[in-house]
């Protein structure tokens, strides 16, 4: 295995870094392989997934890859494909002495409430084959209905203490050569994401060389690239058509979709050299063009439009 | 610069219509007071005004152009061209006078503008030269009466064929001669049509092949566009504009294709921020069309991304700006391609991580990226998990696929 949030992934839930609380309970379910379905609310990179699939190999075993079903409701193209799916793997009797199969569905808080209410349906239809583990970043954006049929259990960012503990034992696995302070800047930046800490672990260690603080400095800049705001301050300076061709550049490069592009404009917006009150505004007209992307038909002329805006306040 | 702008023929000898570019050419040399307007008509693209221009550079004469672009009403024709044509220039230097697109001039308006063209007939000391579609407008004939007709056809294909080949051949594009004589066809003789159509399926590649011109469905009118792109940018009052909202040959979507590619053409600072808010205004209503059938808002994104954009300006912008065709098809098209490369590398790094597409794009790919630049033993190893293609690595790596460090990650 080679990319190490995959590699360190725990397979046991005693392993499952910094949400103490919520395994010992769910220990308990798995123990007496009755289980209620179970909703899983946190932000990224707290073990939500890693605490799922721990789940299913605690009542599987080496099995366990036939008897669960990973869905991410973000990728799935509608309700529809996440309920033909749900029927074609409950269809089949669970492999082993299992009283019933999981289905895993991640980033349920992407369904909008109409399919929630359809996806209610099928976890009641399903009940007597299937437990559901939902996974979301909010639950208030769980109806009602789906929350009051699951056991909820909130994962928290994971504290310092754990994450440093995880990370010295990958260190120690890898061979890292690294700084105590290094590893402690890993530790204030990721913000509680174990699976962001250790991306910015093995992405500073795959030069081969010493890794001390600028590195990760290096390496968590890398990966937010500043070339949305390039283009901010050269339309800052006036020059409107060039800064234009350069967004196109971006957008046909990285395959950016034009909310992505927003969402980035709208994160560097109050690093860029502008008066508070210039950064303001154009905090507005972001949120503006935002809108009107969402309600519009032309990502691009959104954009333009926007890009547009910031020309004047660079001549103040 | 367009192909258009860059291959305008600049003498005489590169026009392709030989037999009327002499006709032109002797009368405008033997011109004298109280010789005849010459107006040249024939179907759009055939080369008239391309003739003036290149007699005017080759004779050394000052060219005075008047254009549908223009507010051509008889008080402005006064002013710029009779003006032009009855005061002689400092340094002795000759001039022509073009009326461009004469059967243009009728319209609200243009009132009082025929009386100013006879004016200006009567008392020019320099040759004057009409362009019009149609000669035989019912609404031309006082003006035909007293002009020299010269008819311009349609341009043989084969002609236009033999020009796109040269063109190619200059701008170092290797191009399949049965392809170019496919462009010349579909433009049906009109030589500006097919240069369009060539830098539309020629920009950016090397090569052009048959299928390249699978892009080209569908656009038909483009030629008419450019007026209509004239009166919204150049027009500072609102009936112009909602009049070319009603009577555009082009869609509404076009419209809008194409007012956004060449606003930055003809505006700038709070005009240009001005006009871009309206034309974003009228994309919402689009999208409003597209999302919920409601075409009654038809009618508000088609006058706003006209008269909206048009009235945005607190300043015309006086130069003459050549329109661009808007490149978002390729551009759609590359994006398109781009986007479909990024969610299958999303989801390829999503299956094996246990993780949706989006959350790889915001949280793994941009520390992926780095790993693959800085060590191609563990790039090499993901490859093989993931099972990249060598378009999905050129990806990651932001480099063509046929790069060196693709093959080696790819071995």
């Amino acid at each position: 295995m080679e990319i190490w949030t995959e590699k360190y992934r725990p397979k046991k839930l005693e392993d499952v870094a910094g949400q103490k609380e919520a395994i010992k309970r769910i220990e308990a379910f798995v123990k007496e392989k009755s289980m209620p379905h179970l909703l899983f609310t946190g932000p990224a990179g707290t073990g939500k997934t890693t605490t799922a699939l721990c789940i299913a190999r605690a009542i599987y075993g080496d099995d366990y890859r036939q008897n669960i079903l990973e869905l991410n409701a973000s990728d799935e193209r509608g309700i529809d494909v996440v309920r033909h799916k749900v029927k074609d793997f409950a269809r089949l009797k669970a492999f082993g002495d299992v009283p019933y199969k999981l289905i895993y569905l991640d980033e349920s808080d992407a369904l909008t409430s109409e399919a929630q209410q359809a996806l209610r349906r099928t976890m009641e239809n399903y009940a007597q084959t299937c437990r559901f583990i939902l996974s979301c970043n909010y639950s208030s954006k769980i109806i009602e209905p789906i929350q009051s049929r699951c056991s909820i259990f909130r994962f928290r960012p994971v504290g310092k203490e754990d994450l440093k503990e995880r990370l010295e034992h990958i260190i120690k696995e890898e061979h890292v050569k690294i700084d105590k302070e290094a590893i402690d800047k890993i530790v204030e930046l990721s913000e509680g994401d174990l699976r962001n800490a250790v991306n910015m672990l093995q992405t500073a260690a795959s030069t081969g060389k010493h890794i001390d603080v600028k590195t990760i400095f290096e390496v968590t800049s890398q990966a937010n690239p500043d070339e949305i705001k390039k283009v901010l301050q050269m339309a800052l300076t006036g020059k409107f058509k060039e800064a234009r061709k350069e967004l196109e550049d971006i957008l046909i490069k990285q395959g950016l979709s034009g909310l992505d592009v927003i969402k980035q404009i709208h994160n560097c917006l109050v690093e860029l050299d502008l008066p508070d009150k210039s950064k303001v505004e154009l905090m507005d007209k972001v949120g503006e063009f935002e809108f009107r992307m969402v309600e519009g038909s032309d990502e691009r002329i959104q954009l333009d439009a926007l890009l547009a805006q910031f020309i004047l306040h660079g001549k103040k | 610069m367009s192909f258009i702008e860059k291959y305008r023929p600049k003498q005489t000898d590169e026009l392709l219509t030989k037999k009327n570019t002499e006709t032109v050419l002797s009368a405008v040399k033997a011109w004298k007071k109280g010789s005849k307007p010459l107006l040249l008509y024939g179907p759009t693209g055939t080369g008239k005004t391309s003739t003036i221009h290149a007699i005017a550079k080759e004779l050394g004469y000052e060219l005075i152009e008047l254009n549908a672009s223009e507010d051509r009403t008889g008080d402005a024709i006064k002013e710029k061209a009779l003006s032009a044509a009855t005061q002689r220039s400092l340094f002795g230097t000759k001039k022509i006078i073009l009326l461009d697109e004469i059967d243009g001039l009728y319209g609200r308006t243009d009132r009082g503008a025929l009386p100013a063209v006879t004016e200006l007939f009567e008392k020019t000391i320099y040759p004057v030269a009409l362009t019009a579609e149609d000669a035989y407008d019912q609404r031309l004939r006082p003006i035909r009466d007293k002009c020299t007709l010269v008819q311009y056809a349609k341009t043989n294909y084969k002609s236009v064929s033999n020009l796109l080949e040269e063109i190619m051949k200059k701008e170092g594009i290797d191009a399949e001669k049965e392809t170019l004589d496919a462009i010349a066809l579909r433009s049906g003789g009109d030589i500006r049509a097919a240069l369009i159509d060539l830098e539309t399926v020629t920009k950016g590649r090397k090569k052009l092949e048959k299928k390249d011109l699978d892009v080209l469905s569908a656009r038909d009118s483009t030629i008419k566009i450019h007026d209509t792109l004239k009166v919204i940018f150049k027009t500072m009052s609102l009936a112009p504009a909602l009049d070319v909202a009603r009577n555009t040959e082009s869609t509404p979507d076009e419209v809008m294709l194409w007012v956004a590619q060449n606003l930055p053409l003809e505006y700038e600072g709070q005009d240009l921020v001005d006009a871009y808010s309206m034309l974003s205004r009228a994309d919402v209503f689009r999208g409003r069309i597209m999302q919920r059938q409601h075409w009654r808002f038809l009618a508000y994104q088609s006058q706003l991304q006209t008269a909206g954009v048009a009235l945005a300006k607190k300043e015309k912008n006086t130069k003459f700006v050549q329109y661009q065709m808007p490149d978002i098809l390729f551009r759609m098209g590359m994006s398109r391609d781009a986007r479909a490369v990024r969610e299958s590398v999303a989801g390829k790094i999503g299956a094996y991580l246990h993780s949706s597409k989006n959350r790889v794009k915001n949280a793994d790919l941009g520390y992926i990226r780095q790993i693959f630049a800085k060590n191609t033993e563990q790039a090499r190893k993901i490859t093989k998990k993931c099972g990249f293609d060598a378009k999905e690595v050129a990806f990651i790596l932001t480099k063509k696929d046929t790069d060196s460090i693709v093959k080696e990650i790819m071995a």
